[in-house]
């Protein structure tokens, strides 16, 4: 897919959207609690994340056994853990600070890559990587790459092996215990 | 994406090179996925088991035993004076890498902090423009070109590679620790793990919190990290065949527009 010049910046922005409102919930983290922060990012995290893409590659060729029931509720479920992860791991604020260092082009058309450090207040730096997709010129991210690991590939590796073995159950099963562990743990 | 297996920059090191090749295979590495990776994946998820008890019966009580009797001051001070030994092992690899500039840095911030850090006690170096760098053995093979080899899983030492292995043989002989004998040569190696574990805490909470299949998730992110590593926060990024997805999408169902906004609404009102 070509990158139109007048695109260029606009997966900044996105990501930039994301951590805005990452860093929000973070600093009131306590007053909102897990609750108070999942509707907080429910929008942001849908409006900024291609997250029936990230559903539909982490599943991998299973996809194709799955009926249009399943598909369709595997997706709603892996969207509420999506937000459901951001609402738990973002749950404090202690100076942190997001840096987005800069945004090109990957090759062969595979997106836009931002890069971005998160930098912590002992100056610690967690590189925070986003590959983000064009589709009906709205760039989306699909890809976040934390210190070199990338989501995606875990999500792709773990899913499609628990599908092929355990079932889509089992797979739907787990997403749920994790939205259950995550709102108790808060 | 494979990366091919070339020889070293280094002639004087070939041999040694050689020997691990040997035993890595010298093996084309996928960079998308350990599942080619991980031929001994039974052997690795029993030893995976095991680790696991070991952690969860010895090796968490221990810590947090050790995290809850100790204050923070001191805990910081061990963790200080632990990397500052380990910092020999960075300094040898920063050089046999070829890195003069940062392996000078580096062994200037052994010396600050050896001296006025009151034998590493104190990290004086880092404010003083010096920061912890972080090299092995395991970095300095991949970064002379030799393939990771397959995936392996040490008992009590977790994740690793064949050619991330020998660095455990290395750091050991760079670690001033082993040269001496006696009780407190191994109370300082038994408080080395302990700090270890400590320190890791926060990221085995993360996995066990985010994995489906802690086992696979474990190999991913290893494998991915060492890459990041290797090429000094800068890796190829993964080969993963994001356009083929698309062009599936375009013919499902579930992308329909009333479906998807259906699901939005029901996202939001239910969490």
């Amino acid at each position: 897919m070509e990158v139109s010049p007048s695109s260029a910046g606009e997966a900044t922005n996105v990501v930039s959207r994301l951590q805005t409102a990452l860093l929000t919930v973070m600093k009131d983290a306590k007053q909102l609690g897990y609750h108070g922060r999942y509707k907080q990012l429910a929008l942001v995290v849908e409006d900024t994340h291609d997250l029936l893409f990230v559903a539909r590659f982490a599943v991998g060729p299973q996809w194709a056994k799955l009926t249009e029931d399943q598909r369709t509720s595997l997706v709603a479920t892996f969207d509420r853990l999506s937000i459901a992860t951001y609402a738990a791991r973002f749950d404090g604020y202690a100076g942190e600070q997001f840096m987005v260092i800069s945004e090109k082009s990957l090759p062969r058309g595979q997106g836009q890559l931002v890069e971005s450090h998160f930098v912590k207040p002992n100056g610690e730096i967690v590189h925070f990587n986003y590959v983000l997709r064009q589709e009906n010129e709205h760039w989306k991210i699909v890809n976040i790459i934390v210190n070199g690991v990338s989501d995606l590939a875990l999500k792709r590796a773990e899913y499609a092996r628990v599908l092929e073995k355990d079932g889509f159950q089992a797979l739907k099963a787990k997403f749920e215990e994790q939205i259950r562990h995550y709102a108790q743990e808060r | 994406m494979t990366r091919k297996c070339h020889k070293p920059a280094y002639p004087v090191l070939a041999m040694l090179v050689t020997v691990v090749g040997l035993m890595t295979g010298c093996a084309t590495v996928a960079t998308s996925t350990g599942e080619t990776q991980d031929p001994l994946e039974p052997v690795n998820r029993s030893v995976y088991t095991f680790n696991d008890y070991l952690d969860r019966y010895i090796g968490k009580p221990v810590a947090d035993g050790y995290v809850f009797v100790t204050p923070e001051f001191a805990r910081l001070g061990v963790s200080n004076f632990l990397d500052n030994i380990r910092d020999v092992n960075v300094i040898v690899n920063d050089f046999l890498q070829g890195k003069v500039k940062q392996g000078f840095s580096d062994s200037g911030r052994f010396l600050v902090n050896s001296t006025f850090g009151l034998g590493g006690l104190f990290d004086h170096a880092t404010p003083l423009g010096l920061p912890q760098h972080t090299e092995d053995f395991g970095q300095t093979l991949g970064v002379w070109g030799l393939g990771e080899g397959p995936y392996l899983m040490l008992p009590a030492f977790g994740p690793s590679t064949a050619r991330d292995a020998p660095n455990l043989l290395i750091s050991t002989f760079a670690n001033v620790l082993f040269f001496v004998t006696g009780p407190v040569a191994l109370s300082l190696s038994a408080l080395g793990f302990i700090d270890k574990r400590a320190r890791a805490d926060q990221a085995i909470q993360t996995r066990d919190e985010m994995a489906v299949e802690p086992y696979l998730f474990t190999r991913e992110a290893y494998l991915q990290h060492r890459r990041f590593l290797v090429y000094d926060g800068n890796p190829p990024l993964p080969e993963m065949n994001l356009e083929e997805t698309y062009a599936e999408m375009m013919d499902d169902p579930v992308l329909l527009p009333d479906q998807d906004d259906q699901d939005s609404e029901m996202r939001r009102t239910v969490d």
